[in-house]
């Protein structure tokens, strides 16, 4: 149940994108767009699945093969959400988006990375049930070690996110906050002017201590009792970087994995051991 | 089975925790203002930690939040000596996208190629320009204590010239 839950919502988000993407596709990437071939292959050494690899970065080609990409994505990103617990759309999914995030890895930022984690995980859990499909005892062990190690790689990167933060003096003072809520609007997305928390200091150094001291202690999320308050404070904070910055599929792509990090907890707790 | 299982699992967690440590020295190297980091993932373990999610480091937003970038284009025609500024219409999430690229432009070895790449998008949609001016602006943002007496401002980061 909760890999078809994360399985549906990491398809229909890659759908999201590459319709998103196909709009300024060619403004963007290829022969005449904004991320030169040239820049982009230069890349290519250690991002293996870049399509640059294989095709000549100045040539059409690159142009179509970048179309074919991104339609295939958007294809079995929709035939996995209609059948979330198929081995071969998982796999063709993982492939062909991590071919596509490696082709535009300038233009790459934090939601890329978390789907690519998200939809590895489905890939392996689908497959671990496909390998054990004739013992379901042995089948749901297999899932339920998937699942553990999800939700310790999502716990580990929340840690890791919250002490980059806390080391610095500026989520401490408040500072960070107010950058992050008052810094330009240049992605076009912010819905609220927020300036004017600025004259509320002590409100912005509340703000930035709990959303590190909340990365921070996310591992708590695997005690029961406390991870109502833990997983409900990420989504909220993740709510909240949707409505002040923007960060519309990246919110939304957090909040799933919260979302799966609570079902998969439940499930696991209220299974027979 | 379940054993191979495990050990893949393992070594994926194990990949991108190792990745996750060196952003954070990197983020405490900053901190310091120190050059020592944890080295990073070479060759084919490089290739491998992107192929597997293990490539990141997770320190978003982190130690701080960074000054926003943006360029300009200006393309030039010699022979009319016409200057336009050219508009890139984008849609909100592409623009997000460029703003990840932009902001890679406070390496200043990197902020001449994303120009120059800038510039040969502006030759190639304009067949008539032959000079291309690309500027990059930087978001100075006053401090918080002063948030209520100054605004933020753009000034010029840095300026390239290009030629057909």
């Amino acid at each position: 149940m909760p890999f078809t839950f994360i399985s549906r919502c990491l398809s229909a988000i890659c759908v999201l994108i590459m319709l998103l993407w196909s709009r300024d596709l060619f403004t963007m990437v290829g022969t005449r767009g904004l991320l030169d071939p040239n820049l982009a292959a230069s890349l290519t050494e250690v991002l293996p699945l870049s399509i640059y690899n294989w095709i000549s970065f100045d040539s059409l080609k690159a142009d179509s093969a970048i179309l074919i990409l991104i339609n295939f994505v958007a294809v079995i990103g929709a035939v996995l959400f209609w059948k979330p617990r198929s081995v071969l759309a998982s796999i063709g999914l993982y492939l062909t988006f991590v071919c596509f995030k490696h082709t535009v890895a300038l233009f790459a930022y934090g939601v890329y990375e978390f789907i690519q984690l998200g939809l590895f995980y489905v890939m392996i859990a689908n497959l671990a049930a496909y390998a054990f499909r004739k013992s379901e005892g042995d089948a749901l062990k297999a899932e339920r070690m998937v699942g553990w190690f999800f939700r310790i790689h999502i716990a580990m990167a929340y840690v890791f996110a919250g002490a980059c933060k806390a080391i610095g003096p500026q989520w401490w003072n408040g500072e960070s906050v107010w950058r992050a809520l008052s810094r330009s609007d240049s992605t076009g997305q912010r819905w609220f002017n927020f300036e004017w928390t600025g004259q509320y200091p002590l409100l912005l150094q509340f703000v930035g201590i709990s959303v590190f001291l909340i990365e921070l202690t996310y591992p708590l999320a695997f005690v029961r009792r406390l991870r109502p308050y833990i997983v409900s404070g990420m989504i909220l904070m993740h709510f909240g970087t949707i409505v002040t910055q923007g960060l519309t599929v990246f919110g939304f792509t957090m909040i799933s994995l919260n979302a799966y990090f609570w079902l998969e907890s439940k499930e696991l707790d209220s299974r027979p051991k | 089975m379940r054993f191979v299982l495990a050990l893949l699992l393992s070594a994926t967690l194990v990949l991108a925790t190792y990745s996750a440590s060196v952003g954070f020295s990197d983020a405490l190297a900053f901190v310091r203002k120190d050059t020592q980091i944890l080295a990073p993932p070479k060759g084919n373990l490089a290739s491998l930690s992107q192929f597997l999610p293990s490539g990141t480091s997770y320190g978003f937003y982190a130690p701080q939040v960074c000054s926003e970038f943006r360029l300009k284009m200006r393309l030039g025609e010699s022979a009319t000596g016409i200057v336009r500024d050219v508009k890139i219409d984008l849609g909100p999430e592409s623009s997000l996208l460029v703003s990840s690229l932009s902001s890679s432009s406070q390496n200043s070895n990197v902020a001449k190629t994303i120009a120059a790449s800038f510039a040969s998008y502006g030759f190639t949609r304009d067949t008539n320009a032959d000079s291309a001016e690309v500027t990059i602006e930087v978001e100075i943002m006053s401090p918080l204590s002063e948030a209520t007496m100054r605004k933020a401002e753009w000034v010029t980061f840095t300026k390239f010239h290009f030629k057909r």
